[in-house]
């Protein structure tokens, strides 16, 4: 049975010192060992962005991608071995601008894939350009007197295009983060859960601090989970408050809908990797003559 | 022998399905066939064409001039008249008039009472096409039995009602329906059963036979048909392949890597359109050396440009896609056989080689049917260095050595959930461990360990292929090999020696391997307007043919048409370039209207 240890990779991560990546890494690690995951089973998939080297920090099977389009990918190593244990990484340009096509779609085919995006309101790695979650009037590269966009609400959007978990935790909170990772990992379906993840360099304003005074834990207030008119007020209340109260935990949860595996019936033969596709094609060949 | 038959109709009229049909019909009766579908990007509104050669011959392309005409509608009637034959037979509704059309003298017009007959039997107006098909038959003396077993396999299962309708209506119009053509296609005794399907169709088999575990794909014309024939084969006939309609070409790209990251053959399928969004992912899949292949069926561009015609415009597009310099393959079947063994051996190269393989289709070849016999051989499954058993355990921290350096420019592949394999496939410059790096000596390691994959793919690289012998050479890629086997035997039935050089590997290309082939008198036709592969041939092994003939109306080369290039060129010598206008039936399919008569 692997251990945390098990996780570790030789080299150190090159972020920013004090940046609310290496939280994560550590969050993932533990919440993977906690599972009794193992390093093989497991795939770690990002895209590109300060976060998206994290794949090649942890010693699992990984994929760092193209900026975006890591949740089709993941994916696709989902289908190709529906028991593997598939973790996709990547920050809030990458996939809720670029990727927001996929996150909706990714969410709607309810594969078991699990999605953390490291949102830190800024583009971080492109040196600090407005992001879909910017607050409106914070000062970017690219909005000098202040983001004049209404922001993306992720774990709304995540909501409205019918997710079956959606979760927020917060970079600095250690013990909340693991426990919302690991049950996401759990929940069978799409797991999507944003991650507020301060980013040191290009978003001062954001601290460690400031998210700590605002942000609550849903699961110490009576939130029920199942109920979904409750989440979407939940997933606005940031953008209700300006930003006054940032609720964390888990907003929805369901096992109604099908995994995307449950709903083809060439997963019931166990992973496709493992088929065989030696195939006899005479009968098909037959109506065609 | 052969009996060239052309269905007109309106749009939604039912072409299409007339034409699979008979063709299907045509090839039970122990006939080789091709029959060739055009049509505007309409639904409804537009007009449609189906030609359907018979032949005792193998037959491999359209033909312009017809010996039946079957008028669904009375606008096919203007649309084709200009390309029938001295002799030929109009078959339509004695409803429609020819008032203001002109036929030649030898015509025979053959007026049919098609509503006598649906009232006779009382069947509803829909059932118009089984009589239009029943006077096919009749006219050139096929028992009607084939008919009535292809409604007996189509319409049993909406019950004997039906299906008795069905017979009726092509039983009365099999006997009122007296016009004979001159050449009779009586079944052919001892021929064997052969398959009548589209280049799509094929390729779809062709991937399944090649082990293919999952296809993934946003629908575009003209390579939607192999989604629909891969979701038929999951859905209705039981294979375990894994099928998604992906909300756009990226996330299919993408999938289809994902796939074969962990190792199941996947696939992702588009036109130039679609694969322009694909483009990222091939650079991604190169660097990743993560195997993918990509099915494109090429249409008429730049854009949308004329999204249901042909062309061969798209061959740069894929030689260029991505940023960056990496080996791809490119394969271009020319006819069913080849799409079959393509498909199947693009998975093979993609696999051993462990980069991103294009096959590369278009309208023309993916969209008609042709017959062929039953694969013999099962497509070998070849998957290069690719480990699936677990390896011997790690020192802690460490990852496999997924880019290891190798003579051949290809290290061991290993897939997630084998014991001790972990690494990251990535998009970064690596070390042999996958670590990003951006050393100056590891970077140049790994491009040149990339590119010495060159030495085997020159080799795994078939020779070109040569069809027949001549003096002068007509050379083609992919698709265009139908129309060009068919102008060497119309040549050849005038005395006229042509020899048909083929090329179905597109690149990377060996010179000394076409250099093996390559002989002066060559004319290059090209379904494009600046002949892309003969620029592509001269860049890679500095040959040149004598003469360039390019065709760019939407429509693919004719035999008639190459075949009258050849001759010219024997006459007068080969010229430089020709640049071929459309030269039969130019009425235009979108726009119906626009033509009062
Ligand atoms: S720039 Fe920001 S997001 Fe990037 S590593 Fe530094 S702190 Fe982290």
């Amino acid at each position: 049975m692997a251990g945390l240890a098990d996780f570790n990779v030789a080299e150190k991560p090159q972020w920013c010192p004090g940046c609310g990546d290496h939280i994560i890494l550590m969050g993932l690690k533990q919440a993977l060992a906690e599972l009794d995951k193992e390093p093989h089973e497991t795939v770690v998939v990002s895209g590109i962005g300060c976060g998206s080297k994290l794949p090649h920090y942890i010693r699992t099977y990984g994929y760092e991608g193209i900026h975006g389009r890591l949740l089709p990918l993941a994916e696709g190593i989902k289908l190709a071995n529906h028991k593997l244990t598939v973790v996709a990484v990547g920050g809030d340009g990458d996939g809720l601008s670029e990727g927001t096509n996929h996150f909706i779609h990714a969410v709607r085919r309810n594969n078991d894939v699990n999605y953390f995006v490291q949102d830190n309101f800024i583009y971080a790695l492109t040196t600090g350009q407005v992001s879909p979650t910017t607050p409106k009037g914070r000062k970017t590269k690219t909005t000098l007197n202040g983001s004049y966009l209404e922001p993306l609400h992720p774990t709304a959007v995540a909501l409205a295009a019918g997710a079956t978990f959606v979760a927020a935790t917060f970079a600095g909170d250690l013990m909340h983060m693991k426990t919302v990772m690991k049950k996401a990992i759990e929940h069978k379906g799409f797991a999507f859960v944003d991650i507020y993840q301060p980013c040191v360099t290009w978003n001062k304003n954001y601290s460690y601090d400031w998210y700590k005074e605002r942000v609550y834990d849903l699961q110490k207030e009576n939130h029920d989970t199942s109920d979904w008119k409750a989440a979407m007020d939940k997933a606005m209340e940031p953008y209700r408050t300006k930003y006054e109260k940032l609720p964390i935990g888990i907003f929805y949860q369901t096992d109604k809908n099908a995994a995307f595996y449950e709903n083809l019936h060439p997963f019931a033969d166990g992973p496709l990797v493992k088929q065989s596709f030696k195939r006899d094609l005479s009968k098909d060949f037959e109506q065609l003559m | 022998m052969e009996v060239v038959f052309r269905i007109g109709a309106l749009a939604g009229e039912g072409a299409f399905v007339m034409g699979r049909t008979l063709g299907k019909i045509f090839a039970r009766a122990g006939y080789y066939v091709n029959g060739y579908p055009e049509y505007p990007s309409l639904v409804r509104g537009g007009h449609n064409a189906y030609t359907i050669v018979v032949s005792d011959k193998p037959v491999h392309s359209p033909r312009q001039n017809v010996d039946v005409l079957l008028a669904v509608s009375r606008d096919a009637l203007l649309f084709h008249k200009d390309s029938l034959k001295d002799k030929a037979i109009v078959f339509y509704s004695k409803q429609f008039s020819t008032d203001g059309l002109e036929f030649k003298p030898g015509v025979k017009l053959a007026p049919l009472p098609i509503s006598d007959v649906l009232k006779e039997a009382s069947a509803p107006v829909i059932m118009k096409n089984v009589a239009v098909m029943a006077a096919a038959l009749s006219a050139v003396g096929l028992p009607l039995s084939y008919l009535e077993k292809v409604l007996e396999e189509e319409f049993s299962r909406k019950g004997e009602e039906i299906l008795n309708l069905n017979k009726k209506v092509a039983q009365l119009m099999y006997k009122k329906s007296t016009e004979k053509a001159e050449i009779q296609l009586k079944p052919v005794e001892g021929a064997p059963k052969r398959i009548y399907a589209s280049g799509n169709e094929i390729t779809a088999l062709g991937a399944l036979a090649g082990g293919l575990g999952l296809y993934a794909a946003y629908p575009m014309t003209p390579a939607s048909a192999v989604l629909h024939t891969l979701v038929a084969k999951m859905e209705k006939d039981g294979h375990n392949v894994v099928v998604v309609q992906t909300e756009d070409e990226i996330a299919a790209a993408q999938m289809a890597i994902g796939a074969n990251f962990a190792g199941v053959r996947a696939m992702a399928g588009t036109s130039g359109g679609g694969f322009a969004l694909m483009t990222e992912s091939v650079g991604m899949a190169a660097l990743a050396e993560t195997p993918v292949v990509f099915y494109v069926a090429q249409r008429v561009g730049p854009s949308t440009g004329m999204p249901t015609w042909t062309e061969q415009g798209d061959l740069f597009q894929m030689l260029g896609a991505s940023q960056g310099e990496f080996l791809r393959v490119i394969l271009a079947p020319g006819t069913l056989e080849q799409n079959y063994y393509l498909a199947a051996g693009a998975l093979n190269v993609a696999e051993k080689w462990q980069l991103p393989v294009i096959l590369l289709s278009d309208k023309f070849l993916a969209e008609s049917h042709f017959t062929m016999d039953e694969p013999k051989e099962q497509p070998k499954i070849e998957r290069g260095k690719l480990l699936l058993e677990d390896q011997p355990e790690l020192p802690m921290g460490k990852r496999f050595h997924r880019y290891a350096l190798t003579e051949d420019g290809v290290s061991p592949r290993i897939v997630p959930g084998v014991k001790n394999g972990m690494h990251v496939g990535t998009s970064y410059e690596h070390w042999e461990d996958s670590f990003t790096t951006e050393d100056f000596d590891m970077r140049k390691k790994q491009v040149e360990k990339r590119l010495a994959k060159l030495k085997g793919l020159y080799e795994e690289q078939p020779k070109p292929t040569v069809y027949g012998d001549g003096d002068i050479t007509i050379a083609v890629w992919g698709s265009q090999l139908g129309p060009a086997l068919d102008a060497q035997a119309l040549l050849e039935a005038e005395g006229i020696k042509a020899r048909v050089l083929h090329f179905s590997w597109l690149y990377p290309l060996n010179p000394e391997k076409i250099k093996a082939v390559w002989k002066d008198k060559t004319i290059f036709f090209e379904n494009n307007s600046t002949g892309l592969f003969t620029k592509l041939l001269f860049m890679e092994t500095g040959l040149k043919p004598e003469g360039k003939a390019l065709k760019y109306t939407g429509r693919p080369w004719f035999p008639e048409e190459i075949a009258a290039v050849v001759k010219d060129a024997l006459k007068s010598g080969i010229k430089a370039e020709v640049r071929q206008a459309e030269s039969f039936d130019k009425y235009e399919f979108y726009t119906p209207w626009r033509y009062s008569f």
